[in-house]
């Protein structure tokens, strides 16, 4: 197979990285944190919204339908890791991604079983609404959710 | 200054005032996450698209010098967009490229290694890998290669490795995971 090569000069961002001026690693990193803090509120709504969204997503009753749910049910589980993720709502965003593996692993299934989705929709609103303080009650919904989905998709093969 | 490769250095100093940089995300409030993030690094985001036909018109015209886009939207994806872009030719088909994925589908992950990115970076992700990325984006003089398919950097890391892990490990740590989810599943079935 024909490689063709081509070498590259040093990058614009290269020379304005080391321009005069500019700010230490150490502040750009406490002012990058401290503009994500302040949207955390927001962060927090989004999730909310997302999950209300998940929710009002029809089980789809024909192949049509399926795909279209199965998209924008994929598509908001990432709008929520995109809120969860840098606040450190950890279990959110593992539910949501197992979600999305949901998802990709039933794109190919005509008749998915829509009650596995809704289950992960459930956990989602039962972790939301837990106070900051319940950890033994997060880390059972994650367990059942897991061991829920090694059933159902073992059976699926 | 910071070489490529080396973990930053809280006393190092950068200067990204000047950087012209276009974010591409379909999230609204992803969108804003990472300009925030990046305007703490100094970097005030110039362009911010919510597609990518959108980044496409924009890219066209004006030159940029940091590009950072989300993998998943609808339509027009971050994969295609990145293939498009390091087809463009002038004045953008160089540009250093920063990919983030909530999540990269199973389908997604030849699409994912093959349209040219520099890096991509699975959520969530702290503000000083990001940083870190974009230090090391900026540093990356990899030739640019041009097999069958595929135009963008030369994969093959040499001297100069990227900061942490190589650029496809989300990739291939998400197959891993995956194998070895497909094995207990496959092991919880036959019990």
């Amino acid at each position: 197979m024909t490689v063709i090569t081509h070498a590259r000069k040093k990058s614009r961002l290269a020379k304005l990285i080391d321009s005069a001026g500019g700010i230490s690693i150490g502040v750009a990193l406490t002012r990058a944190r401290e503009n994500i803090a302040a949207l955390r509120s927001r962060g927090l709504e989004e999730v909310t919204r997302c999950i209300e969204e998940l929710a009002a997503v029809q089980a789809p009753s024909n192949a049509d339908e399926t795909l279209r749910a199965l998209q924008q049910v994929y598509r908001t589980a990432n709008h929520l890791i995109d809120a969860a993720a840098p606040f450190e709502l950890a279990e959110l965003c593992a539910v949501a991604i197992s979600l999305c593996d949901v998802v990709d692993r039933l794109a190919d299934d005509p008749a998915p079983d829509w009650r596995i989705i809704d289950v992960h929709i459930q956990s989602l609103r039962l972790l939301n609404g837990l106070p900051a303080e319940a950890a033994a009650e997060r880390r059972e919904v994650l367990d059942h959710l897991s061991r829920m989905v090694a059933r159902k998709l073992g059976q699926a093969g | 200054m910071i070489a490529v490769g080396e973990a930053l250095r809280e006393s190092a100093i950068i200067n990204l005032t000047g950087a012209v940089t276009m974010v591409v995300d379909d999230s609204a409030f992803s969108a804003d996450i990472t300009s925030s993030a990046l305007l703490g690094f100094g970097i005030k985001t110039r362009h911010s698209m919510r597609s990518a036909a959108e980044a496409v018109e924009v890219l066209r015209e004006v030159e940029i010098d940091l590009l950072v886009v989300d993998c998943e939207m609808p339509g027009m994806d971050g994969f295609d967009l990145v293939h498009w872009l390091r087809r463009s030719g002038p004045p953008n088909a160089f540009v250093p490229v920063i990919m983030t994925a909530a999540h990269i589908r199973r389908s997604m992950v030849t699409k994912a290694r093959d349209c040219g990115a520099n890096f991509i970076i699975t959520k969530p992700f702290s503000a000083s890998s990001l940083l870190e990325r974009i230090v090391w984006v900026a540093r990356d003089t990899r030739p640019f290669l041009e097999v069958g398919d595929y135009f963008g950097p030369d994969r093959r890391f040499r001297e100069d490795e990227p900061p942490g892990e190589e650029r496809r490990s989300d990739v291939i740590r998400r197959a891993k995971f995956e194998a070895e989810k497909a094995a207990a599943l496959a092991a919880a079935a036959g019990q």
